[in-house]
């Protein structure tokens, strides 16, 4: 697949090919010139829909509530696979439906989103670049009316495991050199010297630190100061310069999963680095499991 | 003249612009100085950051003067009329949430220069204003403080036994200097008791106050005393 690539001040903008094959990154002003076409579905992912989509969205696009929708509603999991099926079907998505994912938060959701459904096999899935952040900034159109898109009879075909890991299977990978974890929190909650992110600081886990080996690189490393990511070569030299190489299977995590999917997205989607698994178990299941081995 | 609801300060001296939250201080013919009102401190949380247009930029009526983003807010705030950024208020860019605070000194974002001269007609005098905003408080909640609070929990229906564990629990995990805003059923002994526990633990009590019967602890977390 070849992607034209231009390089305008720094941010980087991927378009639609000639061959109208699908970027993994659009710009808003590609969504806002797309948002109409019926086989595209702009859907908002919100940690907090009513301080988000709720006062207005793209048009047209309808609301993945990332608590309700993405997560199972009983067990700690993400949405099962038949629920990833109706989310998709009552979102008037099809199996070859392009959907494109923004979010509040820097697109931390949206990016959790992204993963999931990447996770259930699908194949025409964008990102917005800048998300939410920047739709706003440029004065973009919001309205307030939700979409009713007629339902679809949305089939999984396919379920990548290998995107993704549990805790049995990072502990057991502790000390590994072909292996290379990346804890993208801040500083401060990978010392341990806070136990919660400043955005949910209320919400810590019993221990603080991080999993023995694991390399800090926030995520927010990756982000321009208006929320799109940086240029392809800054972001290789960013991973590569503090050992997260091609060559090793990458395991990334954060508190929840997160902020872990937007390095997930980086590493694997615009890297394209082969063997990339996002821990969404995170610190809010290791730093509070009996046992579980912690460095500071 | 500053005249205060639930604490958040309004000055008769000012014109206001109540659908972007904004008033306007006139400094000179038809130059103002403009802030953010303090009752954003409950409706948008702590603000975090803002990215004001530069001195020089030209803002058509009703496009955005500046970005906000807040604890739960981000939104373009935006001219009330034609005007032209004059200059900005540096310390609010770098430490916005000062905007939040009321009219001190420091607590402007920017001099704007009207480019109409009808420019008055869509701002209110605070007389204007004021029915709206009482009934704004009293329906939203509204309650403001000297300082502006980073977080907010909600304890009701807490044991008052158990408060002050809940409250211990939270402070620990959040940063040195950190304030939080917590809301509780009211107790008597509920301010003695804080004052104790402030004695005790060194994390410092920065304001209490009732309001229908809910109890309002603004904290400063200290870990060293």
């Amino acid at each position: 697949m070849q992607f034209k690539y231009i390089d305008n001040r720094d941010l980087i903008r991927w378009y639609m090919s000639e061959e109208q094959e699908l970027p993994v990154l659009v710009s808003t002003e590609w969504v806002a010139k797309n948002l109409n076409r019926p086989d595209v579905r702009v859907v908002e992912v919100d940690y907090d829909p009513q301080t988000a989509y709720f006062q207005g969205h793209v048009r047209g696009a309808v609301l993945w509530d990332w608590k309700k929708d993405i997560n199972d509603p009983i067990e700690r999991n993400i949405i099962s696979k038949e629920g990833f099926e109706s989310l998709c079907s009552r979102s008037g998505i099809s199996n070859d439906t392009h959907i494109v994912l923004y979010g509040d938060f820097n697109n931390w959701f949206a990016a959790f989103a992204f993963w999931v459904a990447r996770l259930y096999g699908h194949q025409k899935l964008s990102i917005m670049d800048g998300g939410r952040k920047k739709w706003i900034a440029e004065e973009r159109e919001l309205v307030k009316e939700a979409p009713s898109p007629a339902p679809t009879s949305y089939k999984v075909t396919k379920v990548r495991y290998e995107y993704r890991i549990l805790l049995p299977d990072v502990r057991a990978r502790l000390g590994s050199p072909t292996v290379a974890l990346v804890d993208v929190r801040s500083p401060d909650e990978y010392t341990g010297k806070i136990l919660a992110p400043p955005e949910y600081p209320t919400e810590h886990a019993q221990r603080g630190g991080h999993i023995p080996g694991a390399v800090n690189i926030p995520w927010a490393r990756a982000l321009n100061e208006d929320g799109t990511f940086k240029p392809i070569e800054e972001l290789r030299r960013l991973y590569q310069g503090m050992g997260v190489t091609p060559d090793k299977e990458v395991i990334t995590y954060c508190r929840i999963g997160e902020r872990s999917s937007v390095t997930w997205f980086v590493l694997k989607e615009l890297l394209k680095y082969p063997k990339v698994r996002n821990y969404d178990g995170s610190w809010s299941e290791w730093g509070n499991v009996v046992g579980t081995p912690i460095e500071k | 003249m500053v005249e205060e609801i639930q604490a958040c300060g309004f000055s008769s001296n000012h014109l206001y612009f109540l659908e972007e939250m904004l008033w306007l201080s006139p400094i000179r013919d038809r130059v103002f100085r403009v802030g953010i009102l303090p009752i954003t401190q409950t409706l948008w949380g702590k603000v975090t950051s803002v990215s004001v247009k530069q001195p020089g930029d030209e803002v058509a009526a009703n496009r955005a003067i500046c970005l906000i983003e807040s604890r739960r807010f981000l939104g373009n705030v935006r001219a009330p009329f034609d005007l032209r950024i004059e200059r900005l208020n540096m310390e609010a860019v770098e430490r916005p949430w000062i905007l939040q605070r009321g009219f001190g000194e420091a607590a402007w974002l920017c001099e704007v220069a009207a480019l109409e001269d009808n420019c008055l007609t869509r701002l209110k005098s605070w007389s204007e204003i004021r029915g709206e905003v009482e009934r704004m408080i009293s329906e939203k909640g509204i309650i403001c403080f000297r300082e502006v609070p980073d977080y907010v929990h909600a304890a009701i229906g807490i044991d008052c036994s158990q408060l002050l564990m809940v409250l211990s629990d939270k402070l620990e995990g959040l940063p040195e200097g950190s304030i939080i805003h917590i809301v509780a059923d009211y107790n008597e002994g509920a301010e003695k008791d804080l004052e104790k526990w402030s004695r005790i633990t060194g994390n410092e009590v920065l304001d209490f106050r009732v309001e229908k019967r809910l109890a309002h602890a603004l904290i400063r977390r200290r870990t060293q005393f």
